[in-house]
């Protein structure tokens, strides 16, 4: 691996070709994430890395049970159907999400991406907003039924895929950075970041609650919580997070939260896609 | 030194001298609830929307403790100094850089006097 890295880095430095450059940014970004993973492997030495999709039920097998108990009646199979029906109906121009973005197997596992036409990530919810307000749909806006049930629809539609995401070139690095910073930034009167408690205190507990690890964020979303009786997007989950530290939280979909669900789900490489999956 | 980042306590402080709160409704809730009656120092490291102590501690009386933070036992042996417990609660950063204990009293979470009545009971316990 570090000798992987090195040659690469070196190649890099000889050549200073764009490709060359190319090799370099996802060199940089898997060195970033190894170490990023090694904290939580060496915290919880008796989790296979596989497992990290159960979040905080991974860490004990007593917490596992109850995971299996609250997953054996799923409660979002409606809002998969919902999700289904949608995608195909035809919008306000007559055309439908597939229209506009193509097959649905296998479509959440091409996300989140890095575009080198807008330089900026994309999101699966923003894409899928994007097009519904193309084609003259205003119901589809964050959090609202419309999204959430397309995407518990288009998770289906992925499970059993591995995360796949790739950092292309310099521009993608300096996004996956940027998300990297925001997990490590503390934020709100009580001056939390996301790793004060998911990564330095993650398997202790915040009152009652076991904190969950800082890999396996990302693969089973939407999840369906039930405290809330209903789908969480993943950024909508970061944002209830960031209102615990009383702070505003950032604009959905914007860059801050894109950043941020972008390193994070390159930090799941090679973990299965599970979503919609069920938490407390 | 303190970069302007969400909720800064400078943001912060503009938020409450204008009187409106655009921060969180967690703010905003708590703000509601204020109570008529002076809350003890247990009942400030105990409420959530005070102190909230105990999502982090385990301490005495308290039910459903978090484990962030050590217990909050024996405290007078682990600081005779009673000021000394001050200055951890008021601003934990200086004896724990970059902690995951909040800044109690310098980032306005209590006010002077209520951190004074935490301390006084956290140095019983
Ligand atoms: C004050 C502590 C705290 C902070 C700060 C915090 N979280 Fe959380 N987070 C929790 C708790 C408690 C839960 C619920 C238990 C669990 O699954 O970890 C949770 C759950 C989550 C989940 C869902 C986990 C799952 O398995 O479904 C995600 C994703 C998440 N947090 C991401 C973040 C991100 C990103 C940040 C920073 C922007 C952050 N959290 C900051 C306490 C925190
Ligand atoms: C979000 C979590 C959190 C909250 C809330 C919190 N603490 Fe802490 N506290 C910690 C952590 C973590 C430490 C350990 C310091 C370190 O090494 O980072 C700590 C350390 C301490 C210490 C020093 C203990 C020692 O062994 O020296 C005292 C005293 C203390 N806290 C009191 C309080 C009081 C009183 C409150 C409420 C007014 C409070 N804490 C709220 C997380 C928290």
């Amino acid at each position: 691996m570090m000798n992987k890295l090195l040659t690469t880095t070196l190649l890099a430095l000889a050549l200073a070709t764009p490709a060359a450059q190319a090799a370099d940014a996802s060199a940089t970004a898997e060195a970033q994430a190894k170490e990023f993973r090694d904290f939580t492997y060496k915290r919880f030495p008796d989790v296979k890395p596989a497992d990290y999709i159960y979040g905080a039920y991974a860490l004990n097998e007593d917490s596992r049970a109850q995971f299996d108990a609250i997953n054996e009646f799923p409660p979002y199979e409606s809002a998969i159907a919902e999700g289904k029906v949608l995608w195909t109906k035809p919008l306000a121009n007559g055309k439908s999400l597939q229209d506009c973005l193509g097959q649905a197997k296998g479509l959440r596992a091409m996300y989140p991406f890095f575009d080198d036409k807008t330089n900026k990530v994309r999101i699966l919810g923003a894409d899928v907003m994007q097009c519904a307000q193309a084609y003259g749909d205003d119901k589809f806006i964050p959090n609202s039924k419309e999204v959430k049930s397309v995407l518990a629809y288009l998770a289906s539609e992925s499970r059993g895929m591995k995360v796949d995401v790739t950092v292309p070139n310099d521009k993608a690095l300096a996004a996956f950075e940027d998300g990297r910073t925001r997990w490590f930034q503390k934020t709100g009167q009580l001056n939390l970041s996301c790793a004060d408690c998911h990564s330095y205190h993650s398997g202790q507990r915040l009152r009652s609650e076991t904190l969950s690890p800082a890999i396996g964020k990302t693969a089973h979303f939407p999840s369906w919580r039930i405290k809330d009786d209903g789908l969480v997007p993943l950024q909508a989950r970061f944002a209830g997070c960031v209102r615990d530290t009383r702070a505003k939280p950032y604009t959905p979909y914007g860059p801050e939260f894109s950043n941020l669900e972008y390193f994070l789900s390159y930090i799941d490489n090679g973990l299965v896609i599970t979503g919609p999956a069920v938490r407390k | 030194m303190q970069k302007i980042t969400l909720g800064t306590p400078s943001l912060l402080a503009l938020a409450l001298l204008a009187g409106s709160f655009t921060l969180s409704g967690q703010i905003l809730a708590a703000d509601e609830k204020a109570p008529a009656k002076e809350m003890s120092g247990k009942e400030l490291a105990f409420d959530a929307s005070k102190g909230n102590c105990l999502a982090c501690h385990m301490i005495a009386g308290g039910d459903q403790p978090g484990t962030m933070g050590p217990p909050l036992i024996a405290m007078k042996a682990r600081y005779p100094d009673r000021q000394a417990l001050f200055e951890v609660v008021w601003d934990p950063r200086k004896k724990f850089p970059n902690t995951a204990m909040p800044p109690i009293g310098a980032y306005g979470i209590l006010s002077k006097d209520e951190v004074n009545k935490v301390v006084d009971f956290v140095h019983g316990l």
